[in-house]
C-alpha cells in the first residue's frame, strides 16, 4: 500500500530579454546558459526515463516570457551560435589538456556533454525546447502549468486589480498559444498570494496554484492536515503549500545535497582561470570574462581550495543522494500518516534553475531518484490534478498572504532601494485601462499598434525580477535601465496618440519586445 | 523624487529583509541611464497609495497637485499630515508630508487589522480635516487560527493536530526561494568584483 504522494514542481523562469541590435549581448546568455544546463538536461534525463519505461510525474512550470523566449527565431538561432562556440571551445580545450591526466578527461566530459546537447536541440527537439515538454505534456507525464504574464509581483501590482487580471489572462493566452491548451494550475510569481486573488484565478480556469507553508498554517482557518493535504480556496481553487522538510534537504547551502564536496564547483570557471588570450574569442567581446560552462573543479571544501572534479565520482554520488532523499520522504510519510486523516501529500517544489545551473548534476539526482521511486514503490509521484481527482474534496481555507520570498513576505520586491518602481507602474496601468475604455470599440490602425504595444511595455515593466536583482544587487544597471525604458517607451507612445508617429520607434520597439504577439490592448477595458 | 525623504524614513529595524547580509541601500536614481529614458515621477494627479511589505512594516507614495492644495487654501504640502489608521478608525502613527511628492516606509509598526492612510491637514480649530485617504491594506496573519466549529476536530486530533503544524513548520525558514540563491549570488557579486579587479580565481587560490 502507498505511503503517500510526491508532487515534486519545478519552476522554470527567466525574464523576457532579447536584444536583436546585437550579436552578442551579455544577458541573453541567461537563457542560453539556463537551456544547456537545466531545460535540456532535464528533458534529456526524462527521456531516459520514458525510453527505459520508468514512470515519473513533474509539474513544469513555463513562464510565459520563458516560452515566448524559447519560442523566438531569433533567438534560438542565437542559441545554436552559442552551442556551435562551445563546441568549438570544447575542441581547443581537448587540444589544450591532450596529454595531461587530470584535466584531459574532463576535457572531453564537456565537449561530449555540449556535442550531446545540440545533438538532442536539433534532433529530438526540433531546435524548440517547448516541444520537449509538449511531448510529455501530451503523454501525462509532466503537467505544464503557467505563471504571471511577465512574473509580476501581484500583490504590489493589486493597486489596480486590473492590472492583476491582466497577468493572468495573458498568461493563459499565452500557454494556449505555446501548449494548445489552457493550464490547470499557475506558479503564483514568488508564490505571492493576497486575499481574494483566488476569484481571478478562478474566473481564468485556474485549478490550482502553490503557495509557502505559512500561507496555510496562518490561514483562516488553519489547515488542518497542515501543508500535506491541499485545501480549497473560497472560490473552489486548490492551494497546494510546500513542504519545508523536502525543500530543506535541496536548498540549504548548509545541508542541502548541492553542497556535497564532490559536485561541481560554480565559481571555478576557464572563463577567469584562463589566459585571456586563449579565452578571448569566448567571453564576452568587450574583453570582459565570462563563465564559459567549462568547471573542472569540485567543491572540495568550505575555502578557495579547489580539487579537480571527477563528474563519474559525481554522478554515484547522486545516486546515494537520491537514495537518501527517497529514504526520508518515506520516513517522512510514515511518520505523518499517523496523523493525517488520509494518505499524505508532500508537495517539493523547486526553481528548475536550480537543477543544473547552480547544482550541475540536479538533473541526474532527478533521474536517479525517479528511478527508486519507480524501483521501490513505496510512495508515488503524481501532479496536483492527479492528486485532486482522487482527493475532490478538502478543506476551505482562506490562505494568508505571503510568498516564498525571503522573510515569506513582500520584502524583496518591494524596499527603499525599488520602491520608486511601483509609482510608475500603477500610473502606467491607469493610463492604459483609461486608453483602452476610450477606444474599447476600436481605432484606428496605427493607434491599434501604440496601445497593444503600450500593453507590452507595461507588461515588461511590471516583471518582478527588475524589484529583484536591484535587491540581490546583482545586475543592479541592467535591471534599472530595463524598467526605465519600458516606462519611458509608454511614456512615449502614449504621447503619440492622437499626435504625430514616430514610426520609427515604433518599429523599433515592436520588433524588440516582440513578447505576446496576440496582445490586444482592450484586455486592459473595466 | 524626494530622497532625503527616502533616507530619513529609513529606520533600522530588527524585524527586516536582511538576511544572508543583502544591505538594502536607498536607491539612488542618479545612476546614469540614457537621456531619452529619464522618465519624472510627477502624473499631475492626486494620489495617495499605501503598500503592504510584512506585517510590521508598509509603504506610502503620494502627490498632491497645485489644485488640491488650492482647494483647500494650503500654500505648501508641509502642511499636509498622514494618519495611519486602523479599522477601528484608531490613530496608529502620524507622518510629517514633507512635499508634493514623496514617498515613506513606515518600519517597525505592528497591525493587526486593515490599516489605511488619511492626508488632511488641522485647520485652525485643530480640527483634522481629510483630503484624500489612501487604499486599504489587509494585516497579515502571522496566527494559527482555530474555527470555532472545528474546535472538536483539533481536540481529537490533540497530539496529531500539534504534530502537524510543528512537521509543518519545522526546519522553516521564511523564503528559502530567493534567500537560497542570496548566498550564491553574494558570493557572485565577490566574485565579479574581484574578476573586474582584474583578479581571476587562479590567482585567488594561489595558483592551485
Amino acid at each position: 500500500m502507498l505511503k503517500g504522494y510526491w508532487v515534486p514542481v519545478l519552476h522554470s523562469h527567466l525574464p523576457f530579454v532579447k536584444h536583436p541590435q546585437y550579436d552578442y549581448f551579455l544577458e541573453e546568455h541567461w537563457l542560453f546558459e539556463a537551456i544547456t544546463e537545466c531545460y535540456i538536461p532535464l528533458l534529456k534525463n526524462l527521456k531516459k526515463l520514458y525510453d527505459e519505461g520508468i514512470d515519473f510525474r513533474l509539474t513544469l512550470s513555463v513562464t510565459p516570457p520563458l516560452a515566448e523566449m524559447l519560442d523566438d527565431k531569433h533567438l534560438m538561432d542565437k542559441y545554436e551560435r552559442y552551442l556551435n562556440r562551445q563546441i568549438e571551445l570544447g575542441e581547443r580545450e581537448k587540444s589544450r589538456t591532450q596529454g595531461d591526466i587530470v584535466y584531459e578527461n574532463i576535457a572531453h566530459f564537456y565537449s561530449d556533454v555540449f556535442v550531446e546537447t545540440k545533438e538532442f536541440f536539433t534532433g529530438f527537439l526540433d531546435r524548440n525546447i517547448l516541444n520537449g515538454y509538449r511531448f510529455f505534456n501530451d503523454l501525462g507525464k509532466v503537467e505544464i502549468i503557467t505563471c504571471g504574464a511577465t512574473h509580476g509581483f501581484l500583490p504590489l501590482l493589486n493597486v489596480n486589480e486590473k492590472a492583476v487580471e491582466v497577468q493572468i489572462e495573458v498568461a493563459v493566452e499565452s500557454h494556449k498559444k505555446h501548449f494548445k491548451k489552457p493550464p490547470k494550475g499557475i506558479w503564483l510569481p514568488e508564490c505571492a498570494y493576497y486575499d481574494g486573488l483566488d476569484r481571478i484565478l478562478k474566473e481564468n480556469g485556474i485549478e490550482f496554484f502553490f503557495v509557502d507553508s505559512h500561507s496555510l498554517i496562518y490561514g483562516k482557518p488553519t489547515a488542518l492536515n497542515g501543508v500535506y493535504a491541499p485545501t480549497f480556496t473560497e472560490h473552489a481553487v486548490a492551494a497546494f503549500a510546500r513542504d519545508p522538510h523536502s525543500a530543506k534537504q535541496v536548498w540549504s547551502s548548509k545541508e542541502g545535497y548541492p553542497g556535497d564536496f564532490n559536485y561541481r564547483d560554480f565559481y571555478r570557471d576557464i572563463g577567469y582561470d584562463l589566459d585571456f588570450e586563449y579565452i578571448k574569442d569566448y567571453i564576452d567581446p568587450d574583453g570582459s570574462r565570462v563563465f564559459t560552462g567549462y568547471k573542472y573543479h569540485k567543491i572540495t571544501g568550505d575555502s578557495d581550495y579547489k580539487e579537480v572534479y571527477n563528474p563519474q565520482v559525481a554522478n554515484q554520488i547522486t545516486k546515494s543522494h537520491a537514495k537518501d532523499f527517497h529514504f526520508k520522504r518515506e520516513q517522512q510519510f510514515e511518520h505523518l500518516g499517523k496523523y493525517v486523516d488520509r494518505t499524505p501529500m508532500v508537495v517539493s517544489p523547486y526553481d528548475a534553475e536550480l537543477f543544473g545551473h547552480w547544482w550541475f548534476e540536479g538533473p541526474e539526482f532527478l533521474y536517479n531518484l525517479f528511478k527508486e521511486i519507480d524501483e521501490h514503490k513505496v510512495f508515488k509521484a503524481v501532479t496536483p490534478p492527479e492528486y485532486l481527482s482522487m482527493y475532490p474534496k478538502n478543506q476551505v481555507v482562506n490562505p494568508s498572504a505571503s510568498s516564498w520570498g525571503d522573510e515569506g513576505y513582500y520584502d524583496v520586491w518591494l524596499n527603499e532601494a525599488n520602491s520608486w518602481i511601483y509609482r510608475h507602474l500603477h500610473n502606467m496601468a491607469d493610463d492604459i485601462i483609461n486608453l483602452a475604455n476610450t477606444y474599447h470599440n476600436g481605432a484606428d490602425f496605427n493607434t491599434t499598434r501604440l496601445l497593444n504595444q503600450m500593453s507590452k511595455e507595461l507588461l515588461l515593466a511590471q516583471s518582478s525580477d527588475w524589484a529583484f536583482l536591484v535587491t540581490t544587487k546583482t545586475a543592479v544597471e541592467y535591471s534599472v535601465l530595463r524598467t526605465k525604458e519600458h516606462i519611458s517607451n509608454f511614456t512615449n507612445l502614449k504621447n503619440m496618440i492622437g499626435n504625430n508617429i514616430d514610426f520609427e520607434l515604433l518599429e523599433e520597439l515592436e520588433y524588440k519586445n516582440s513578447i505576446f504577439n496576440f496582445i490586444d490592448y482592450r484586455i486592459f477595458s473595466s | 523624487m524626494n530622497h532625503q525623504l527616502t533616507q530619513d524614513s529609513l529606520e533600522k529595524n530588527d524585524f527586516s529583509s536582511r538576511t544572508h547580509s543583502i544591505e538594502v541601500i536607498s536607491y539612488d536614481s542618479t545612476l546614469e541611464v540614457p537621456k531619452k529614458y529619464q522618465i519624472s515621477d510627477r502624473y499631475y494627479k492626486d494620489q495617495l497609495v499605501l503598500l503592504p511589505i510584512n506585517s510590521s512594516k508598509f509603504y506610502l507614495y503620494w502627490e498632491f497637485t497645485d489644485s488640491l492644495l488650492q482647494k483647500y487654501n494650503l500654500d505648501y504640502a508641509s502642511q499636509i499630515k498622514f494618519k495611519v489608521v486602523n479599522s477601528e478608525a484608531k490613530t496608529l502613527k502620524d507622518i510629517d508630508c514633507l512635499g508634493e511628492v514623496g514617498e515613506y516606509f513606515v518600519n517597525n509598526l505592528k497591525y493587526s487589522t486593515n490599516i489605511r492612510v488619511i492626508a488632511g491637514y488641522y485647520n485652525q480649530t485643530g480640527e483634522f480635516v481629510e483630503i484624500m485617504h489612501s487604499n486599504q491594506i489587509e494585516a497579515f496573519n502571522t496566527e494559527i487560527n482555530y474555527k470555532e466549529e472545528d474546535k472538536l476536530v483539533y481536540l481529537k486530533k490533540e497530539k496529531g493536530f500539534s504534530e502537524i503544524i510543528r512537521s509543518s513548520l519545522q526546519s522553516f525558514t521564511l523564503g528559502m526561494s530567493s534567500s537560497a540563491y542570496v548566498k550564491e549570488i553574494e558570493k557572485l557579486q565577490e566574485f565579479s568584483k574581484l574578476s573586474k579587479d582584474s583578479l581571476s580565481s587562479h590567482t585567488i587560490i594561489g595558483g592551485q
